[in-house]
């Protein structure tokens, strides 16, 4: 019976790594005059994640108004991307530690409970 | 691989444009009554520009393409002693508002603790990723 839950953890790494890459770089720009915040749909991407079988991912980048654009356009929310960085790294956290979990439990019935 | 490091090198290169803002600064107010330069009359307000640059579609780095002189005018104070008074007996000063630049100045400090959280958050997040070994 194939397990699902490696796959699924795999796959929550994957999205989370790549979204924590797109939050540093609107942090990173936060002062640059034209800068448009970009997020990915974290459940859409996970979703689709899961339907795909290939180890390269694609992810529809998409520019969320999180506030008015400043007087030189810039529509990075520092506030609204910390709070995002914060719920994301967590998650990574949470995938780290079930991924942990499951292979103790894997080890546990290899050695016979011992 | 190659792009496990990329937001580290995004955040480290908004910490050093952050910190050459604040060196611009720190010259603005180091220089708020500097009346003579080398290149002749008085300092001028200088200011970063800020421009962003692609690593891959998911991470874009900031830096610095220019420094730029503030072009509004100085201001004007009547001192005839003052050795760069002109015939009028009017001296002028550098266009540096110092209340202006403590704004600045705290607008950077705080971008610049911003992207060193975000550096310590993905290091954590990667101490976990290792500690995935430890079953």
């Amino acid at each position: 019976m194939p397990d699902s839950t490696m796959k699924i953890l795999e796959k929550l790494l994957d999205v989370t790594a790549y979204r924590q890459r797109i939050l540093t770089s609107n942090i990173a720009n936060a002062d640059t005059p034209g800068y448009r915040a970009k997020d990915i749909d974290f459940q859409r991407e996970l979703d689709s994640a899961m339907k795909s079988d290939s180890k390269t991912m694609s992810y529809t980048i998409y520019e969320p108004m999180t506030t008015l654009p400043n007087r030189d356009g810039n529509t990075v929310n520092i506030e609204v991307e910390m709070a995002k960085i914060a719920e994301n790294s967590l998650t990574y956290t949470a995938a780290t530690q079930l991924l942990t979990m499951k292979l103790r439990m894997m080890k546990s019935a290899i050695r016979g409970g011992v | 691989m190659k792009e496990m490091f990329l937001p580290l090198k995004v955040s480290a290169t908004a910490l050093e444009a952050q910190k050459i803002r604040l060196n611009t600064i720190a010259s603005n107010v180091a220089n708020a009554s500097s009346t003579k330069t080398a290149d002749g009359g008085p300092y001028r307000r200088k200011d970063v520009l800020f421009r962003s640059f692609l690593y891959d579609e998911s991470s874009v780095g900031v830096d610095i393409p220019k420094i730029v002189e503030d072009q509004r005018p100085g201001r004007m104070v009547f001192e005839p002693s003052h050795p760069d008074a002109d015939k009028n007996g009017y001296v002028s000063y550098p266009n540096v508002n110092v209340i202006e630049e403590m704004v600045n100045l705290m607008a950077a400090s705080r971008a610049y603790e911003a992207n060193l959280t975000l550096i310590s958050t993905y290091k954590d997040m990667f101490t976990k990723t290792l500690g995935i070994t430890n079953v």
